[in-house]
């Protein structure tokens, strides 16, 4: 919408040809022949996989990186040249004066004993070292404002722990703002947030750029981000440049066989797309007439999972962090928890896992209330139950082959003899797409992507009833996810297993699942078909959540941008 | 993809670069030298450690006994290398008790945490709170000096160091995934301990055991040399060393302490290489930060520049 502007805009950063190895024991090429260009007051987005370069090159600028990095290229800021070769005075004269970074984790990036008015101050003074003390302040509170937090007086006297994820990243942000930068490197800035509070944080990142002029160079691995914010797009692989365009360009035209594959994966939502994003007065209607449709599997089979009024602590005698939640999963069905941080999704999913305090309700698995059993047929509905954890490397035991990981719940659940174990293993390992070679591997030897599909194997061992998925691909990239998720498809039409699908990511859940229980503070807020609950949300919590989940359509997300911007003006 | 498995490489090598390593070699090169002397040594000598050669006491090095005679005319090389098993075999079966105590007891304190954990942990402090040596001289004059209540009480009294840190290393491990799947398939908690958490901690009981084996020689000798360890005729290095408590033979028979002087320095030196060696190994070894290097190694330096060149 502002690309008219930003034609003759000057040119704030240039870099050509970027390049970034590592020496060492083996020589890693990490960036080559990066080139990329980013305008005042405009937002270019670096996205590319895990490990394709896009961090390495943002660091390499500022002289970042250790000293067994080597870097090449010609790089212009503002028109003058810079020497990123090695830690010239000219970088450590730059670093956040006219180039400013943040990072993902905003309370690692922060000082925990000072509190963040001090640490705002400590970067104006080091701008303007003559500054006194009133000025200094008054330059805090209005950075502030600027990263429109409220009540900046009092707000500037708090800890990093005393402030929530967002107001944390909005410090950083105030503080990479307090040199006046020409740019600002934003380094997976809204990674470690949640949707509700990431939205706000990339409306502040869009609007800094326009109003201040400072050009923003976004590294992401979020094509909804980038459809969301950038202006620009700049696509990576193995350290090369792929495919650079404008925005709206790239997303519905991509050049690139890579850039096609990257949208690809990204799930296709025609549920979260529409009415919502485009008719927000629909939504707003929806919310006084919508009704929980019934399940759409046979109602009076019994549910494989069934649970009531739900009660969970994490400890005896410690307060519910989980309150009444019921819901139901038949044969064949994938129900959802979706929910931010802390909403209580992985709690729910221990507590059925008997491995939390369970402290009201029912949890039935086949009309048995296993948890209450004696422990010898309470093992024998464990045995019913597959899990996948989310963490790729830490579901894994280091120590065990990928055989033996599988064949695992075999020898010991079931007392199946090794060697016939083993070589269940091995067709197991066919059924997830693995080749056999690799059962005598280690985890550490081969790749996330693959090490979640040995958890699908050995959760798929006993041939479970219920199968619970705890955020099986949100540590995974997005063509990676894909192709796990058309497996766990695969799987899950061939064996009808029930399944419990936590996550936090909408779109997938939308494109994946049947029903979906929305969870706030560990209450249930809404339950229901993925139909109804994400066309017509009934709460205006389900509602902001879904509506802050980005979707890789710049289309939508610049829409719905200006409904926003109509509404906190009206 | 191709970063995946370049970590990999490194990770799986662990262990295995750390024997590539100059440290590690020397190291494990003197050990097997000692060790090898020490068990084969006696075999070829002409003379059994307790032989007494009337004709020839407190002898200086000769043709005939390389290393002398001590005040009862037995040859000094010979109880030099039958201490040598003596103190090495005190060394790693004291290492072997604490490893078994301390492993247990750590897992089991880590694993159940509550009251469990409590009671092993303030047991541990309650030994680390005494000093060894005082508790030790009690104990082996309570029970007598001999080599299986050496190796007793170093193991009882060593034990604590390997259980902290096993329980520390099970705090983290019991949370992650791959124990939780085990528990939430209803497997039993022996098997969780001993399949995966204890297998888990090896690094961290190997590099710790390699480096206990010092501590127990050092103490073995010690405690010789004080009278409560190995006693005579027995031979041991610490038990040779105490005739240098005589200010005589400590002024012109060095032929009498040097040797088992020397030998507790060597082995211990070289057990400690492979220590180090092993704990390197594993402790991740990050390059350094460019800013707070001095100015001159900002630039990369020309054998980088090279690799790069060579590597594109």
């Amino acid at each position: 919408m502002s690309d008219g502007k930003l034609e003759n805009a000057e040119t704030v950063l240039e870099v050509n040809h970027l390049a970034v190895t590592f020496t060492g024991k083996e020589t890693v090429h990490a960036v080559r022949d990066f080139s990329f260009t980013v305008h005042k007051g405009e937002v270019v987005a670096i996205v590319g996989e895990s490990g394709s370069g896009k961090s390495v090159s943002a660091m390499s600028l500022l002289g970042l990186l250790p000293r067994n990095a080597v870097v090449s290229g010609d790089v212009k800021l503002d028109g003058k040249p810079l020497d990123v070769s090695y830690l010239s005075p000219e970088i450590r004269k730059i670093r956040g004066r006219q180039v400013s970074m943040i990072f993902q984790d905003p309370l690692d990036s922060l000082d925990p004993v000072f509190t963040v008015g001090e640490q705002i101050a400590e970067a104006v003074r080091v701008n303007d070292p003559k500054a006194d003390k009133a000025t200094v302040t008054a330059r805090v509170i209005d950075l502030l404002k600027s990263v429109e937090l409220p009540e900046p007086d009092t707000l500037r006297r708090k800890y990093p722990h005393q402030l929530s994820g967002g107001q944390q990243q909005r410090i950083l942000i105030a503080i990479a703002l307090a040199g006046r930068p020409r740019i600002l490197l934003a380094d997976e800035p809204t990674t470690a947030l949640d949707v509700t509070v990431q939205q706000g944080i990339l409306d502040l990142l869009h609007q800094i750029s326009r109003s201040e002029g400072v050009g923003v160079l976004i590294i992401t691995h979020d094509m909804g981000v980038v459809a969301d914010i950038a202006d620009q797009v700049v696509v990576v692989r193995n350290g090369a440049l792929v495919e650079a365009g404008e925005t709206v360009r790239l997303f519905h035209y991509p050049q690139n066989d890579y850039t096609r594959e990257l949208l690809d994966a990204v799930p296709k939502t025609p549920l979260l797309g529409g009415s919502l994003g485009s008719d927000h007065a629909a939504a707003v209607v929806s919310a006084t007439g919508a009704t929980s449709a019934p399940a759409p599997a046979a109602s009076d089979e019994q549910p494989v999972l069934k649970v009531e009024n739900l009660s969970v602590s994490y400890a005896p005698r410690t307060p519910d962090v989980v309150h009444g939640v019921s819901f139901d999963i038949n044969h064949h069905e994938v129900l959802a928890l979706v929910g931010e941080s802390g909403s209580g999704k992985s709690t729910i999913v221990r507590c059925v896992l008997g491995l939390a305090q369970q402290t009201g309700g029912t949890v039935m698995v086949d009309g048995v209330e296993y948890l209450k059993q004696r422990r010898r047929e309470q093992t024998k509905t464990r045995h019913k139950i597959g899990v996948i954890f989310q963490s790729p490397m830490g579901s894994l035991d280091p120590r065990q082959t990928l055989a033996q990981s599988i064949a695992e719940p075999l020898i010991y659940a079931l007392g199946v003899p090794r060697g016939d174990a083993l070589a269940k293993a091995e067709e197991l390992m066919d059924r997830v797409h693995l080749t056999r070679d690799m059962a005598t591997r280690y985890p550490s030897e081969i790749s996330g992507g693959q090490r979640q599909r040995v958890s699908i194997a050995r959760a798929i061992a006993l041939n479970p009833e219920l199968l619970i998925a705890d955020e099986p691909t949100s540590a995974l990239d997005v063509s990676v996810q894909k192709d796990v998720i058309a497996l766990f498809r695969e799987l899950q039409r061939d064996l009808g297993f029930a399944c419990l699908f936590v996550s936090h990511d909408l779109p997938l859940v939308a494109s994946f699942c049947h029903k979906v229980v929305v969870l706030q503070h560990g209450q249930e807020v809404e339950y229901g078909p993925v139909e109804s609950v994400f066309v017509h949300p009934t709460t205006d919590y389900a509602r902001k959540l879904i509506l802050s989940a980005p979707l890789a359509d710049p289309e939508v997300q610049h829409e719905r941008r200006r409904l926003r911007e109509q509404a906190a003006t009206a | 993809m191709s970063e995946q498995q370049s970590v990999s490489k490194k990770k799986a090598v662990g262990f295995a670069a750390a024997v590539k390593t100059p440290m590690f070699i020397v190291g494990a090169s003197m050990v097997s030298l000692i060790v090898v002397l020490c068990v084969f040594g006696p075999l070829l000598l002409p003379y059994h450690p307790n032989d007494i050669d009337l004709k020839s006491m407190e002898a200086a090095p000769n043709a005939a006994h390389w290393l002398g005679t001590d005040a009862l005319g037995r040859d000094v090389l010979a109880r030099l290398l039958d201490g040598g098993r003596m103190s090495m075999l005190v060394g790693v079966a004291a290492v072997f008790v604490q490893v078994v105590v301390g492993t247990i007891l750590g897992a089991v304190a880590g694993y159940a945490g509550g009251w469990a954990d409590s009671f092993i942990m303030r047991i541990t402090e309650i030994f680390q709170c005494f000093p060894f040596y005082p508790i030790a001289i009690t104990l082996a004059s309570l029970l007598g000096a001999n080599i299986w209540n050496v190796v007793f009480i170093i193991g009882f009294l060593g034990w604590t160091g390997l259980c902290r840190l096993v329980r520390a290393e099970v705090l983290s491990l019991r949370e992650s995934e791959f124990v939780l799947y085990t528990r939430a398939l209803g497997l039993p908690a022996w098997h969780i301990i001993i399949k995966h958490l204890v297998r888990n901690c090896y690094p961290v009981i190997l590099v710790n055991a390699t480096l206990a084996v010092t501590w127990a020689v050092l103490s073995e000798a010690s405690m010789s040399f004080l009278g409560l360890g190995v006693s005579q005729p027995n031979s041991s290095w610490g038990n040779m060393l105490s005739q240098a408590q005589s200010l005589r033979i400590l002024s012109s028979e060095p032929w009498l302490w040097v040797p088992p002087g020397a030998a507790i320095i060597c082995l211990v030196l070289s057990v400690n290489f492979i220590g180090e060696a092993l704990s390197r190994a594993v402790t991740p070894n990050k390059p350094h930060i460019r800013d707070i290097d001095p100015p001159s190694t900002w630039k990369p330096t020309a054998k980088q520049t090279d690799a790069v060149q060579a590597g594109a």
